[in-house]
This record gives structure tokens, C-alpha cells and sequence, in this order.
């Protein structure tokens, strides 16, 4: 690489860019996305005047677009590469994908023309054989993110307060501005464990209705310890713990706990550990007294036959998916070595399928994240006011580690040498 | 297993006039102070919103196949003529499409853009009016979710499809009802007055309608997009009609919402997808309310499989249509039924003399055959019987047969 394309990546703007520019003290509220890096500026598409916009609710009004991930196809349209030779690792996907199981069964669906069981009976019977919570427990959706939608609208008037704690998966800020509520930020500490005695206090001080918790957190992997759940659970408020990533830890699912507390809802997925992102299940675990006002919200057929019937395949061939977890978390380990002798990135030790990265002082994480996917390498960067200045990288193949590392090592040699 | 859960949804069983009074007393008392301490460690349900501790609890019901095996039969050899689902299926296509998805684990395409491109070509409609869902029911929930403000009204003009009025309570809105005249007509002047009455934000239309299969004039949904209010017209069931659709009118009426489905013409009712057609003005929100991953990989490749074999799609259209009109005939020599003509891939039938209509759904049930029954405050005594195959029909008959 010439001068001109290293000189790219010095950042060019605050010298404070570095540093993870939290507040620890201050806890700030806000009932609409703030502009973040989840928003894609260009796509944000403005008020016209007049016309139908006026039959919309104000808080819609006031939403920004989410930027989701590109889809690979489009993705090797833009960048003119084949699909195979795009390493994708932007979106914490499973490389390995589900059992060969699902492919027969997704071929040989029966009954395509009928509507789904609205119960998912089936999927909960096999899901309760493993998590050793009850059926009654469980209900599933599409993907956890619908039921963080129907957690929601379940639980908050318009008005009322969640506790969002930063940096995390933007969903429950999102969601929370669809139904009209307020978003009380208590950011996490500079190494992601949370503010404890500022959750604490914010709860008993303004009530919230929910605090969502991710436990691995997204994006820097870490966990909640068994004290500080405790402690959480003994405050007036419903604790969401989001453990999509949980399969990764090496650790024990809370999701028994839901029988012992009654303000504990635990969801999970089929998305990460078991390579199902592309069909939609997730599932949770609430406690009786809630689980029914769960059924009454849910949308009858909210789960496909084409989703149960893959899921049920991935879970009837456990020793796969045992297998493909432990290759992702050998390669986390290795990964994690590699990154750690580049000399530029700073990665953090993650109990998941991804491994954040602070970049250092002069670098653009953007910078980096847009010449790696000119190179065919696709991961994700933060210029978030809670993170500033990160990239967070999927857990692939050991082929994918070793493109990714080449990649690095060639953006590194274009750098100016101190 | 349709008919049960709109059974157990049935706009006359969720108490919407006890859910609104329930609400607005609830919003009084509660300013800022939704839960207590002491509460919570009883209580889960302290966290639920006022208006939903009102609805009547889930009814958990059987899935096709152990319904199947309670009635001693293998799930093919049940007659299932009660969720007007299209018993062709879809083309051979989306099996093999399944069977070959590429990437089941990674998300899927937040704008389904292969699908909604393959969907403008099909309708005429430009790819920026589209929008697909998770079935058409996640884009009337999504609509809601836009639309409503707690405490907002609908209008619903019943009998019609229960989701409607299902939504609204979930979204703590309240329904306005304008029932149908007794030939399942809209009543237009009742309608015109109770927009200006009751300011209700939106007005669900289904057309053909559900349960009847009669479709709407022309001039009646004119005179409708006239008002200040929101015109949602469900076409779940266009393609069994002989009127075009309407998806291409929201570029001439900013307050009109045209909805779609898969599920019956394509015979995808199992996969989950819908689509609508959206002014521009209003689709810029859906947009940003829609959960970026909504639509699965197997959904949208399924939809596009179907779409790339319109003779398939065209070829059962027809054979239902024929169909519809031989069940009709044969319908109308039972003694104790009264068909209505149909639009639609199902025939409404009022059940007379002194046959009771649940008894005679009981009944064809315990020999295999399922149809809905109505019973509820605008429609007691009428059984919904769905268009299958000749064999189904003929089977249907047999039974009938026996009951006189």
C-alpha cells in the first residue's frame, strides 16, 4: 500500500477520538434513537409536507432508519467479487450453518400450504427436554427480536422507562422508541462490566418498567456475574436477559431461573450457536405469571413451518452442533492470539462468537472496516458516543481468520512506521 | 386450527368496551408510577400494561397433526376445508429451492429486494410502493404500530377477518364497529357518519371479505378513500375475484393501503408472507418500524420460486374457481344450508332450519372433514366451508349426506 492510502487511515479529527468518551456519573434519557451508528445518514429519508405522513404517530415520526447488514448477494454485486469469496464476518453469523438435517427436511415440507401451529408445540417440547424449564415457560418467535417487539408491547405504555446499558445491541433502544417509551442509558464501565450502583439507583429513582440485559453482551463479549443478576432481579424492575451468544460462554443459561423469579424473562436463538440466522427463531423463557399476556399478543402465526421444522432438525442432531461450537471457540482463541500481535488493534477477551477490537491512537476504525471490504472482508466498526473508535469481528472459519489476518498484515506494512 | 384461534380472538369475545374503559381509568391513576416495589416480588403480571390483563386468555389449540392422530386418521387424510388455504400447494419449484437454500445462517435481506423486485414486475407496481412481511399479519400489526396511539379508534365493519379487531386491542386502541348489511354489504352512509362522529384513524376493508366472499364496489371504496382516514384494503383473496387488484391506486390516494398474501393463491400459508402496497409518504415509517429481519431466507426464496411459475399458479387458480362453483351447486342441494356466492376461495353458508352450526362442525369433524363455524354477535349459525379438490368436495358431500 502507497503513502496515499495509509494516510487514509490517520484520523484526522479529535485527538480524544480514542478514548471511550462515557460519563460514567451522568445517566442520560432520550425516547428516540440518538443519530448513532446503527443510522445510516444517506438513508434517512426526511419529511415531505402533506400527504400520508400526517396519519403516522409523532414517535415514528421522529424514528431514524436502522441500518441493517447487507445481504451477501448484494454484497458481491457492490464489491465485484464472487459470494464464496467474501469473508463475511460482520454479523456474527455461524460459517458452519445448521446439520445437514435441515436441508431434507426444508426439501420435503409437507404441509407448505397450511398455516403453522401457532404453539410451536413441538419445538417447545424439544426445547424444554434440553433447557430443563418447562414448556409452559417457552414461547417462540421470529427470531428473539420478535419477541423483544412483543416484550414490549406487552409491558410499556407510551411514557414509560427501560434501561438500556450502552454499548449493547441497539434493538431495545429501537423498540423501546416504536412503542413511545423513554430510554434511561446507564453506560457500562470502561471494561463493560455494568455501573451496578448507578442501575440500582436509576431504577429506584425513576421507576423503569424493564432493564434489558445482553449476557454475552454485544459487542465486547462479556458477562454478567451470578451477584450482579441477583442483584437486579431484587430490584422492582422485569430484567430481559438476552443470551444469544450464551452457547459461546462455556457457561451455565440463567434460563432456570425464570422458575425462582418471577421478573426474569431469558431469551435465546437459534441464530448463533445452531446457524439458523437465516430462518427466524428465537425463543424465551418468562415466568407463568407473564408467559400468558405473551400468548395473547403474539401474532397467531408468527413462527413458519419452514423455521420450526429446521429448528427441530438442528436440534435433533446435538453432536453437530456441539462440534461447531467448539471449532468457534478454538478459533476464538487463536483469533484472539493474531489479533493481539497486531500491533494496531487491541482486542478484548470475549465469551462469544465475536471479539471486539479498540483501534489505536491515528487510526479510523471506519477506515479500517471500508479497506477490508475492498479486500473481501466484511466486519463491523462502532463510532458510537459509547464507542468510539472499535471493530468487532465474527469468529469464522480458521480460513476466514487467516484471510482476515493476511488483510491486516498488508494494511499494516502501508503504514507510516513511527 | 385457524377456525379455532379466530374463534378464540373473535372480536365478541375480546371486551374492547372493558379494555377501553379499563384503559383510560388506568391512565388517570398511574401518571409515572407503573409499578411497586413490594409488587414484584408476588406478582409478575404488576408489569403488564392495563389494557392487556383484560383479554381473554390465550386458548392453546392442536396442531394439525395431533389433531390428525385424535381422530384416529393420518394428517393427508384429513379434509381440512376450515383455514382457506390452498390445498394444491405451491409449485414444485419452491421445494427445490428449500432444499438448495444457500444460506440458511446468515440474516436475511432486511429489504427482501429479490422478492419485492419480482413482485413489482408481477403487479405493475414500482418497488418503492412494496413492502413484504412476515404474512400479511405482521404488516396489519406493523400498520397499527404507526397508525395508533393508545386509545385511538379503528373502524370495522364486521363480520370480517378477526385480526382487525384482534390488533387494536394488543395496540390498546378501541374498535368502532359498523356491522355489514344482511347481504354483507358495506353501509356506506353509516360508515361516512361514524368517520365524522368517532375520528377513527383507520378503516380495515377486506375485499373479497372474510367470511362471505363478496367483493367491494368501486364506488364504494371511492367514497371511503374520500374520508380523512386511513383506507386499509386487505386483497388476501384478489386472486379468486374477477376484479384486478388495487395495489396500483396508492399512487393516487395517500391514504390508501393495499395488503397481499402468499398464502392463498400461492399456497404458501405455511411459510409467512405478505406484502402491501404503501403511499410513499407512508411507507418511509413502515420502513423504519419494520424489525430489519422479518421475512426469513426460506420465505423469500419460496415467494420468488412461486412467482417464476405463473402457469402453475394461474393452472390452480382455476381449478379452485371451477371448483368453488361445483361446491356451490351441490351446496345449495343441502337442505339445511343456505349458500352465499362466492369471490373468494370459500363459501359462506347459513346453517337453517333447526341444525345447530357448531354441532354440524362437531360433527363433520369427528368424520374427518374440518370446516369453521360462527357463532358470534353478527354472525349465529353459519358455517365457512373452504374450496379444496373435487376429492375434498366430494367427500364433504358424503358426509353431509349422512347428517340428513
Amino acid at each position: 500500500m502507497d503513502a496515499i492510502v495509509a494516510a487514509r487511515f490517520l484520523h484526522t479529527f479529535s485527538p480524544t477520538i480514542r478514548t471511550r468518551t462515557r460519563d460514567l456519573n451522568v445517566f442520560r434519557m432520550s425516547s428516540v434513537p440518538t443519530p448513532a451508528e446503527h443510522v445510516d445518514e444517506d438513508n434517512v429519508i426526511r419529511n415531505s409536507p402533506g400527504g400520508g405522513e400526517s396519519l403516522v404517530r409523532s414517535n415514528i415520526r421522529n424514528m431514524s432508519i436502522f441500518k441493517a447488514t447487507q445481504p451477501i448477494e448484494v454484497l458481491s454485486r457492490r464489491l465485484g467479487k464472487k459470494v464464496s469469496d467474501i469473508v463475511k464476518l460482520d454479523a456474527n453469523e455461524n460459517p458452519y450453518g445448521p446439520p445437514p438435517e435441515v436441508a431434507v427436511v426444508l426439501g420435503t415440507l409437507q404441509f407448505a400450504n397450511i398455516y403453522p401451529d401457532p404453539d410451536s408445540g413441538y419445538l417447545r417440547a424439544a426445547l424444554a427436554e434440553i433447557l430443563g424449564v418447562g414448556s409452559e415457560y417457552l414461547v417462540v418467535g421470529s427470531g428473539a427480536d420478535e419477541l423483544i417487539r412483543l416484550i414490549m408491547s406487552v409491558m410499556l405504555d407510551p411514557g414509560d422507562k427501560i434501561v438500556d446499558c450502552p454499548p449493547t445491541f441497539p434493538r431495545y433502544e429501537i423498540e423501546a422508541a416504536l412503542v413511545g417509551a423513554t430510554v434511561i442509558k446507564v453506560p457500562r464501565m470502561v471494561d463493560f462490566s455494568l455501573n451496578m450502583p448507578q442501575v440500582i439507583e436509576v431504577t429506584k429513582k425513576e421507576r423503569p418498567k424493564c432493564v434489558f440485559i445482553t449476557c454475552p453482551n454485544n459487542p465486547d463479549g462479556s458477562m454478567i456475574s451470578d451477584e450482579d443478576l441477583s442483584k437486579l432481579l431484587n430490584l422492582p424492575v422485569m430484567v430481559v436477559l438476552d443470551e444469544a451468544y450464551i452457547a459461546f460462554s462455556g457457561f451455565k443459561s440463567r434460563i432456570s431461573w425464570v422458575k425462582r423469579y418471577d421478573n426474569l424473562i431469558v431469551l435465546q436463538t437459534f441464530s448463533k450457536s445452531c446457524g439458523l440466522a437465516g430462518l427466524r427463531v428465537g425463543y424465551g423463557a418468562f415466568p407463568l405469571s407473564i408467559v400468558r399476556y405473551i400468548w395473547c399478543a403474539k401474532l397467531p402465526y408468527n413462527v413458519s413451518v419452514a423455521a420450526q421444522a429446521a429448528a427441530l432438525a438442528t436440534l435433533q442432531n446435538p453432536i453437530y452442533v456441539e462440534d461447531m461450537r467448539r471449532s468457534i471457540v478454538q478459533e476464538r482463541e487463536r483469533m484472539f492470539g493474531l489479533l493481539n500481535e497486531i500491533p494496531f488493534l487491541k482486542p478484548f477477551p470475549s465469551y462469544t462468537n465475536f471479539i471486539l477490537c479498540e483501534v489505536s491512537p491515528g487510526l479510523e476504525a471506519k477506515k479500517l472496516q471500508e479497506e477490508l471490504e475492498k479486500m473481501g472482508v466484511m466486519i463491523r466498526h462502532f463510532n458510537l458516543s459509547d464507542l468510539r473508535g472499535y471493530l468487532r469481528i465474527t469468529v469464522g472459519k480458521p480460513r476466514d481468520t487467516n484471510i482476515l489476518l493476511d488483510c491486516l498484515r498488508i494494511l499494516h506494512k502501508g503504514f507510516p512506521q513511527n | 386450527m385457524d377456525a379455532t384461534i379466530r374463534d378464540a380472538f373473535a372480536y365478541s369475545k375480546v371486551p374492547l368496551s372493558v379494555a377501553r374503559k379499563a384503559y383510560s381509568k388506568i391512565r388517570a391513576s398511574t401518571e409515572g408510577r407503573p409499578i411497586h416495589a413490594e409488587q414484584v416480588a408476588a406478582k409478575g403480571d404488576s408489569f403488564i400494561r392495563h389494557h392487556l390483563r383484560t383479554l381473554s386468555p390465550y386458548q392453546p389449540i392442536l396442531p394439525f397433526e395431533v389433531l390428525s392422530r385424535n381422530l384416529g386418521r393420518k394428517p393427508e387424510d384429513i379434509v381440512k376445508l376450515d383455514a382457506n388455504e390452498n390445498p394444491y400447494g405451491p409449485p414444485p419449484e419452491v421445494f427445490e429451492a428449500l432444499s438448495t437454500l444457500k444460506f440458511p445462517y446468515i440474516y436475511p435481506d432486511p429489504e427482501t429486494r429479490l422478492l419485492r423486485a419480482a413482485l413489482a414486475q408481477d403487479s405493475g407496481l414500482e418497488i418503492e410502493h412494496i413492502l413484504v412481511g412476515c404474512g400479511a399479519d405482521e404488516l396489519i400489526d406493523l400498520i397499527m404500530r404507526c397508525v395508533l396511539d393508545p386509545g385511538d379508534k379503528i373502524l370495522d365493519c364486521p363480520p370480517t377477518f378477526a385480526m382487525y379487531g384482534f390488533d387494536a386491542a394488543v395496540n390498546a386502541a378501541s374498535v368502532v364497529n359498523v356491522p355489514r348489511r344482511s347481504d354483507f354489504t358495506l353501509d356506506i352512509p353509516q360508515i361516512i357518519q361514524v368517520v365524522k362522529q368517532e375520528k377513527p384513524k383507520c378503516i380495515f376493508l377486506t375485499s373479497p371479505n372474510n367470511p362471505d366472499g363478496s367483493v367491494i364496489n368501486d364506488v364504494d371504496v371511492l367514497e371511503i378513500l374520500k374520508l380523512p382516514i386511513l383506507v386499509v384494503l386487505d386483497e388476501a383473496y384478489i386472486e379468486f375475484s374477477h376484479i384486478p387488484s388495487k395495489m396500483d391506486w396508492v399512487k393516487k390516494h395517500e391514504n390508501l393501503i393495499v395488503l397481499r398474501t402468499f398464502s392463498k393463491r400461492a399456497g404458501l400459508a405455511g411459510l409467512r408472507v405478505g406484502y402491501g402496497a404503501f403511499p410513499l409518504s407512508i411507507i418511509q415509517y413502515l420502513w423504519r418500524a419494520k424489525q430489519p429481519y422479518n421475512v426469513s431466507v426460506a420465505a423469500e426464496v419460496c415467494a420468488c420460486a412461486a412467482l417464476q411459475n405463473p402457469g402453475y399458479l394461474e393452472n390452480v387458480k382455476n381449478l379452485l374457481l371451477q371448483e368453488r362453483e361445483r361446491l356451490f351447486n351441490l351446496l345449495n342441494q343441502v337442505p339445511f344450508l343456505k349458500p352465499f356466492s362466492s369471490h373468494s376461495n370459500f363459501i359462506l353458508c347459513e346453517v337453517t332450519s333447526e341444525k345447530d352450526a357448531k354441532k354440524l362442525k362437531e360433527d363433520l369433524m369427528q368424520m374427518g372433514i374440518m370446516i369453521r363455524h360462527y357463532d358470534n354477535k353478527e354472525l349465529k349459525g353459519f358455517v365457512r366451508v373452504s374450496v379444496g379438490k373435487p376429492v375434498h368436495t366430494d367427500a364433504l358431500m358424503r358426509c353431509l349426506r349422512k347428517l340428513y
